[in-house]
């Protein structure tokens, strides 16, 4: 009789468990038990549920570039402001020659546009532990922002994050795709 | 003359007793037992010193002598008688006391003659008796003698026939005794040989058995080691004694942990391996089985 | 020579034996083989209204069993007979299939969803039970009960803590539409039964378990900036507990379940933390330019192990929970992060990487020896099992990362399968 508390108390707690499962993978079944419960999960997971969607809206691949109230000269391909991401070498944060000019021309931007700011949205490639990479992430938008400090931004128009390998460019496991994945992208947050 | 005659005849009864006195000490001298005969003689009686001869002779003289004395006696007669017719009633009176006296002389003589008789026959008697004593001691001396010489032929054979028969005995004793040595020799060696025949018998069979154990051994040993899943945490120093006891088939009849690891899982990984190999790989020489495998003990002991 | 090297070369001359003469005859096995040991788990037999039980618990426990790496089960294409009683069982048809254990079992239906489950264990080569339970569960009950059977036969055949009856929380991404939903489930050990506790279009990230196994902390993006939730599994409430600028990351519970350590880039370098769960208050435990990140708790909450790449490089280092000096505790290979204290505080699970292959590794702490247990290129994530015995991580299965489990001595090594998308940062419950 021992074991058949015990297992029924563990199966209890995977009841109850089950009640804070979010509406994607409910099993009714079990959900019928605990339908107390499960009104209270339903309003902390939910609201992080719509959290999520709406900024998972605001980095769709289709949003226009008009939206966030840029001009034309961040689509033509020959202005260094057309590019919007800075790449990095392996487990460096290191500014590489090539990109400093692309980094003055948002400093310069910025600068004639003090109402806009920025995220730098700083990103590793998927090898090693993911906190590392957040950090390491972190390091190379820090790099960036030193930078456009140094050069005349204001700090209230410069924004960090860091998505460390959560958020690749490239899911190839192969250094073309890393490559891309090791990055800061400048990111144009509108008025 | 017959007073003479009467008067020599009385004396010389008269010497004649005394003779015979004499004779009779003689006699009963000399009829003394023969250690006398180692006596120097006295010298008085060297006249009668005896032989059978002499004593024949002396008997003879002694009878001649008394009848020369007669003659003079009644020679002497003749002459007295014609004294005597003068002298009659003197004669007479003598007549009377010589009848008296020859009545005792007669009675004497009688007497005497009785005596001698009796003394001739104890004479005889005696003699005879001494010659017979002789005889008879002669005999005895010889028989003694003789009986000693037998006794000690006797003796000497005896002791020829004892020294005979102990040497017999002792050269068989001998004998025997080296046969038995020999004998014994001779089974020590063949014991001996059996001996060293068994033990290198023994030996060859040891070594042999000794081969086959280490053979047998590796064989259990290796099937086990195949079986025994150990642990992954058996760790050296680790160890677990089982003992096992097996059909001659080789099958594992009892496998129990006898000293245990302190580690169960490690224990019934032992056990459950020797169970798992059975059956296990033994001579089938039933004598080697028997000794060495029909129960034994592994020690499961990581490196 | 030492009197002791002097002895085992004695012994090894004699051949180790001893002749009968002298003493009895014992044989010496010092080797064996590595294998796990087998068992054969007969499908359960079924009473009831129905043609057959609503849950076969046998694949379960063979599925579980399985994976401990330590037992290996026998398919049951190759059973000569099936018993579910044990007067049925004939124990020389086992010890033919070479198998050391046999389960046997039955359902029975008592009411309508209410089941009585008897199991027994045997030793096929003494021929003896060795366990043997029964059980009323409801229908419901009947997967669960299947995993507590496991754990008892695991237990009764290792001596150590079955870990079936756990669960294991992990992240998962699926691609709908273009965009990428990022889920935070908690499932039984097996993988079965995921729930869903979490889900956001912004990456989640570095769920840990709280000490009593009631709470999950972990990492989210949802509102575009990094913060750490700690989330009650019983009502689903959470909490953010840290959300401050720059990084809020790297969460892990105290032994005690008060504190929470983290990671903090608030005064510009990426620091360790911890913050009292009570009052809030928030502690700075490390200083240096570069990353400290990872923090992990010793079992006696006085330790925390982290990843600094303060030298240049990322490695491991210790410093005490109340403050004070740093210690480098890594120094093979040139990558080392992630560590993580083994329940025991005897090992460290770590992510280990050397001319460009990320591996998982554990530290012996006692002898300060690694010892690499995979040999893939992208492993992560080290998280051991509640025993000990088991070191949970992510890999990368062709274009998917998956979960795969290697023994602490890197002997036994499998793939979990999830059918639900990329799978990474399994954190397995206490």
């Amino acid at each position: 009789m021992r074991l058949n508390k015990e297992v029924f108390a563990i199966a209890l707690s995977i009841m109850i468990l089950s009640g804070c499962s979010s509406t994607d993978e409910k099993d009714s079944g079990l959900l019928d038990d605990v339908s107390a419960v499960d009104n209270e999960k339903d309003t902390s997971t939910s609201g992080y549920s719509d959290g999520s969607l709406l900024s998972g809206e605001e980095f769709g691949s289709n949003v226009t570039i008009d939206a966030r109230g840029l001009g034309p000269e961040f689509s033509d391909p020959t202005n260094p402001l057309s590019k919007g991401v800075i790449y990095f070498m392996y487990d460096s944060s290191q500014v590489r020659q090539d990109f400093i000019p692309v980094i003055a021309a948002h400093s310069k931007y910025l600068q004639s546009h003090p109402s806009q700011h920025i995220i730098l949205e700083g990103h590793a490639d998927e090898r090693g532990s993911r906190e590392y990479n957040i950090a390491l992430g972190e390091q190379r938008a820090k790099s960036i922002f030193r930078m456009m400090k140094m050069q005349g931004v204001n700090s209230n128009q410069l924004e960090i994050v860091s998505y460390g390998e959560e958020k690749p460019e490239a899911e190839g496991m192969d250094e073309a795709s890393w490559q891309q994945n090791r990055r800061v992208e400048v990111d144009y947050q509108g008025r | 003359m017959n007073n003479f005659k009467k008067y020599g005849f009385t004396f010389t009864l008269a010497v004649a007793f005394h003779l015979g006195i004499l004779a009779m000490f003689g006699i009963s001298y000399f009829s003394e037992p023969e250690i006398a005969e180692v006596k120097p003689l006295p010298e008085i009686i060297q006249a009668t010193v005896l032989d059978d001869v002499t004593i024949m002779e002396e008997a003879k003289r002694l009878k001649d002598n008394k009848k020369n004395k007669e003659i003079a006696q009644q020679e002497k007669q003749k002459k007295l008688e014609d004294n005597r017719k003068k002298e009659e009633k003197l004669l007479n009176k003598a007549k009377e006391k010589r009848i008296k006296e020859e009545k005792q002389a007669e009675k004497l003589e009688k007497k005497r003659q009785e005596n001698e008789l009796k003394e001739k026959k104890l004479a005889t008697e005696r003699k005879e008796r001494a010659i017979k004593e002789k005889e008879r001691l002669e005999q005895i001396k010889k028989d003694k003698v003789k009986a000693k010489a037998k006794a000690k032929k006797q003796q000497e054979e005896k002791e020829r026939l004892d020294k005979e028969r102990k040497e017999k005995k002792q050269k068989a004793e001998k004998k025997r005794k080296a046969d038995l040595a020999a004998e014994q020799k001779a089974e020590a060696v063949r014991k001996e040989a059996a001996r060293q025949k068994q033990e290198a018998d023994a030996k060859a069979k040891a070594d042999q058995d000794r081969k086959a154990t280490i053979s047998y051994s590796d064989a259990i040993r290796r099937k086990v080691i195949n079986h025994w899943i150990k642990p992954p945490l058996a760790t050296k120093g680790m160890n677990c004694l089982i003992s096992v006891t097996l059909l001659p088939s080789g099958d594992v009849m009892s496998a129990t942990v006898t000293r245990g690891s302190g580690d169960s899982v490690f224990d019934r990984s032992a056990e459950n391996a020797v169970r798992k190999a059975s059956p296990l790989p033994v001579p089938e020489e039933r004598e080697l089985f028997n000794r060495t495998f029909r129960s034994f003990n592994f020690n499961f002991t990581p490196e | 020579m030492s009197a002791f090297l002097r002895k085992i070369l004695l012994i090894s001359l004699v051949g180790c034996y001893v002749p009968a003469s002298q003493a009895e005859l014992t044989l010496e096995i010092t080797k064996g083989i590595e294998s796990a040991i087998p068992i054969a788990v007969v499908p359960f037999g079924w009473t009831g209204s129905k043609d057959r039980a609503p849950e076969d618990l046998a694949p379960i426990i063979q599925a579980d069993l399985s994976r401990s790496g330590l037992l290996k089960t026998l398919p049951v294409g190759e059973m000569l007979t099936m018993p579910s009683k044990a007067n049925h069982v004939r124990f020389r048809n086992w010890q033919a299939l070479g198998q050391e254990y046999l389960v046997i079992g039955e359902i029975s239906e008592v009411v309508d969803k209410q089941y009585q489950v008897q199991f027994q264990l045997f030793n096929v080569y003494r021929g003896e039970q060795f366990l043997g339970y029964r059980l009323t569960v409801s229908e419901k009950e009947l997967r669960r009960t299947a995993h507590h059977i496991s754990d008892l036969i695991y237990e009764k055949l290792t001596n150590k803590k079955g870990v079936f009856g756990t669960r294991l929380a992990y992240i998962t991404t699926t691609s709908k539409a273009n965009k990428k939903l990022y889920k935070l489930i908690i499932a039984d050990a097996d993988g079965f039964e995921p729930r869903v506790i979490a889900s956001s279009l912004e990456p989640i990230m570095s769920p840990t378990w709280s000490p009593d196994g009631k709470q999950i902390a972990y990492v989210s993006f949802e509102n575009k900036r990094s913060a750490i939730f700690v989330q009650t599994l019983a009502n689903g409430k959470r909490e953010r507990v840290a959300s401050y600028k720059g990084i809020n990351g790297a969460p892990s519970f105290s032994p005690d379940g008060t504190r929470l350590a983290l990671t903090l880039s608030k005064d510009g370098s990426t620091d360790i933390y911890i913050l009292n769960l009570n009052n809030r208050s928030l502690t700075k435990i490390t200083k240096s330019y570069g990353i400290d990140t990872e923090p992990s708790w010793s079992p006696d909450g006085k330790t925390i192990v982290y990843t600094s790449d303060r030298g240049g490089k990322p490695q491991l280092y210790t410093v005490p929970s109340n403050g004070g000096k740093a210690k480098r505790l890594t120094f093979e290979g040139d990558y080392n992060a992630r560590g993580q204290f083994s329940l025991d505080g005897k090992n460290i699970a770590m992510v280990h990487a050397n001319r460009g292959d990320y591996r998982i590794a554990v530290m012996d702490m006692a002898t300060r020896t690694v010892n690499v247990l995979t040999a893939g290129r992208y492993d992560e994530a080290p998280s051991f099992s509640p025993n000990g015995e088991m070191v949970l991580y992510a890999s990368r299965k062709g274009n998917k990362n998956v979960l795969s489990a290697v023994s602490i001595d890197g002997r036994m090594q499998q793939n979990l399968s999830f059918d639900n998308g990329d799978v990474r940062e399994p954190a397995w419950s206490p």
